[in-house]
């Protein structure tokens, strides 16, 4: 009987959950109508951006593994809209789709080497990508339109009495439904929880049947895709593209987004996104490195302080509020799908092979803590 | 031929700055096991503060000085206040908070000093010696010299002195030095900071090549991974030998491979980066590392 009604419970709890989620999409797409042009256009990009911010958090967050190339994905993205558009002339449509894929193909190439990679290699590897990224775009001119860059024509609305930024908007928002339904799905399956255990503990993973490279080049091919298609979407939504766009500080504020939404939970992004749209906004009114000291700040304060993010934050809020155990007890197991017990990684340890009996001592001691 | 000799001199002078900053970055991991993304623009920071020493009158050498203790206080700050607290979690946490650390130095000097770039007066002469047909830069000559006086001094310091015997105590094994009454604490953040004073020497010496603005280190910094890995992350021998390689590289392929153009020069240091990585992850000096299942 216990049971069962644990079960009703969490029956009625997943209803309650969709419930919210459709009075959240339908505020979402009515937002548009209620709010100025300019707002359209901060809010397209927050969605833009959480779309590229959810790949990175599905191989930073889930997988745990560091990539800083998602900038560099995400100029690949908007320049293959933009080279397609200025040569064929071609809608929306039929480009966001080739710079997705071509993203996913370059992450996947790239997902090769890295599969090899841990930890701070792999970090340095795509350092270095985002370095080169604006160099490479300025080298060639003749595509990309060098310094100067590409102006784009934006989607017009196809629906009388929707404006061209209304229209933007909901645009990015059917894009960012569609990534954000899909990584979820991804991370909750079989592909999720592979990439949780390759977070955690990539020997014991191994050990246990998961195959970590394929599933590191899976998880970074999605991730470079995700950028793709949000490139896209950007040069869309600007209508403008340049290389000094596509800089150092965009890809560290895609990282920042993931560290403060919270990494690994799957509505941080959005929480990142926010912070990374306007937070510069209002910085750079103010002076042009502003922008880049608040990423900074937040992101050691949240990686010393609250290392599950905002989200991790309004989950503990809420917890603070009194309630049934057998409803603590399904939050928390709900709660498992998302979020991994922060492990280390055995195998890359520097006191490796020196004192294993201490090492497992601390990771015993940090499991607890972290309970 | 005669050529050839100047490009290979010129690397030279070029590979001694990223050898510096290369062996700070080697002395954090291998005191830590760290890289520290933010080694550059640490070292961009101090630099700003010798510059601000020169432009208000104090001779280039004292103010190369001043920087490096105020780099050696940056780090060892940074060491006690920041990464003391994340240290022994997962190396994802340690990563991206030296990267939050790399992105706010660099905004901060940008704030405080501004975008525009800033001229910084060489310590060395700009005269230069003609010997058979190559020309030998009183910049280059320098710098190399400074990178041998430094490593004389390090290898001293390391060497014989108690400090430094602790110092090695500690990187080779925290625990039992910590059991033997070394303060493991106090000498990582020594470590820190002789490590960003390191990079405050190369910063210094950068800063008349390059020209001084917020985003002069990442180039530099670049190259100085690509050496350290070249060298293997955890030898010093080996990151001197690597940024000369990576150094005399450049220039050669500069010079000798017209389409890699100034603007593309940068994707050597990442191919180098890549191959080393690649064929010979340890890289040519470094020691393999053991994995335990």
């Amino acid at each position: 009987v216990k049971s069962k009604m644990v079960q009703e419970k969490g029956l009625l709890r997943f209803n309650h959950r969709r419930l919210i989620g459709i009075a959240a999409i339908a505020v979402l797409v009515v937002l548009p109508f209620i709010n100025p042009p300019y707002l359209n256009l901060q809010f397209s990009l927050v969605l833009v951006y959480a779309v590229a911010v959810t790949g990175l958090n599905l191989f930073t967050g889930v997988a745990g593994q560091i990539s800083l190339a998602q900038g560099a994905f995400f100029a690949v993205g908007a320049y293959t809209s933009g080279i397609m558009l200025q040569r064929w002339d071609l809608s929306l449509a039929w480009s966001i789709v080739p710079a997705g894929a071509l993203a996913f193909i370059l992450g996947l190439i790239i997902g090769v080497p890295a599969t090899r990679l841990a930890g701070h290699y792999l970090a340095l590897m795509t350092l270095a990508l985002a370095v080169v990224t604006a160099p490479l775009l300025k080298h060639f001119g003749t595509y990309t339109g060098g310094v100067s860059g590409l102006s784009l024509k934006q989607p017009e609305s196809p629906i009388g009495g929707v404006a061209n930024d209304q229209w933007i908007y909901l645009l990015s928002l059917a894009l960012a439904l569609v990534i954000f339904f899909a990584a979820a799905n991804l991370s909750r399956g079989r592909i999720g929880r592979a990439l949780f255990a390759l977070k955690d503990n990539r020997l014991a993973a191994s050990g246990l049947g998961v195959n970590v490279a394929r599933f590191k080049i899976i998880a970074l091919g999605f991730s470079a895709g995700c950028a793709g298609v949000a490139g896209s979407m950007y040069a869309f939504a600007v209508g403008y593209i340049a290389p000094d766009s596509f800089d150092v500080l965009l890809t560290v504020g895609f990282l920042a987004a993931v560290v403060i939404g919270g990494a690994g939970r799957i509505f941080g992004p959005i929480f990142g996104s926010l912070f990374i749209v306007f937070v510069p906004n209002y910085a750079s009114a103010v002076n042009p490195g502003l922008a880049g000291l608040a990423y900074g700040i937040a992101i050691v304060v949240f990686m010393v302080a609250l290392p599950d993010g905002l989200v991790g934050l309004l989950r503990r809020l809420r917890r603070l509020i009194p309630r049934a155990q057998g409803e603590a007890a399904t939050e928390r197991h709900l709660e498992g799908r998302w979020v991994s017990l922060q492990g280390e990684d055995l195998g890359e340890s520097p006191t490796d092979g020196q004192n294993g009996a201490s090492e497992t001592m601390v990771q015993t001691q940090r499991g607890t803590r972290n309970e | 031929m005669a050529h050839l000799f100047q490009q290979i001199l010129d690397g030279l002078g070029a590979g001694a700055l990223y050898a510096l900053l290369a062996l700070a970055l080697v002395f954090v991991f291998r005191s830590t096991g760290i890289i520290n993304f933010a080694q550059g623009e640490m070292a961009l920071f101090s630099t700003y503060i010798g510059w601000q020493f020169t432009s208000s009158g104090v001779p280039p050498v004292v103010a190369i000085l001043l920087s490096m203790v105020a780099g050696f206080l940056i780090g060892a700050v940074v060491e006690g206040v920041v990464v003391r607290r994340v240290e022994g979690q997962s190396h994802l946490t340690i990563i991206i908070v030296t990267f939050g650390l790399f992105i706010g130095f660099n905004s901060l000097a940008g704030i405080i000093w501004g975008y525009l770039v800033k001229s910084a007066p060489s310590i060395f002469p700009s005269a230069s010696w003609d010997v058979a047909g190559t020309r030998i830069s009183a910049e280059s000559l320098g710098t190399i010299a400074t990178l041998v006086v430094v490593l004389s001094v390090l290898y001293c310091f390391f060497q014989y002195t108690s400090l430094g015997l602790a110092l090695r105590a500690v990187a080779s094994n925290p625990q039992s030095s910590g059991l033997v009454g070394i303060r493991v604490g106090r000498m990582l953040m020594i470590g820190w900071g002789l490590s960003a004073a390191l990079g405050a020497i190369a910063g210094s010496l950068a800063a008349p090549r390059f020209f001084l603005e917020p985003n002069m280190m990442f180039t530099v910094l670049i190259y100085a991974f690509a050496a350290a890995i070249v060298g293997g992350l955890d030898s010093p021998i080996g990151a001197v030998v690597g940024g000369l390689v990576v150094g005399v590289a450049e220039n050669l392929a500069g010079s000798y491979v017209p389409w890699l153009g100034s603007d593309l020069k940068v994707v050597l240091p990442l191919l180098m980066i890549a191959v080393v990585l690649t064929i010979r992850p340890t890289g040519l000096f470094g020691s393999a590392r053991l994995e335990r299942v």
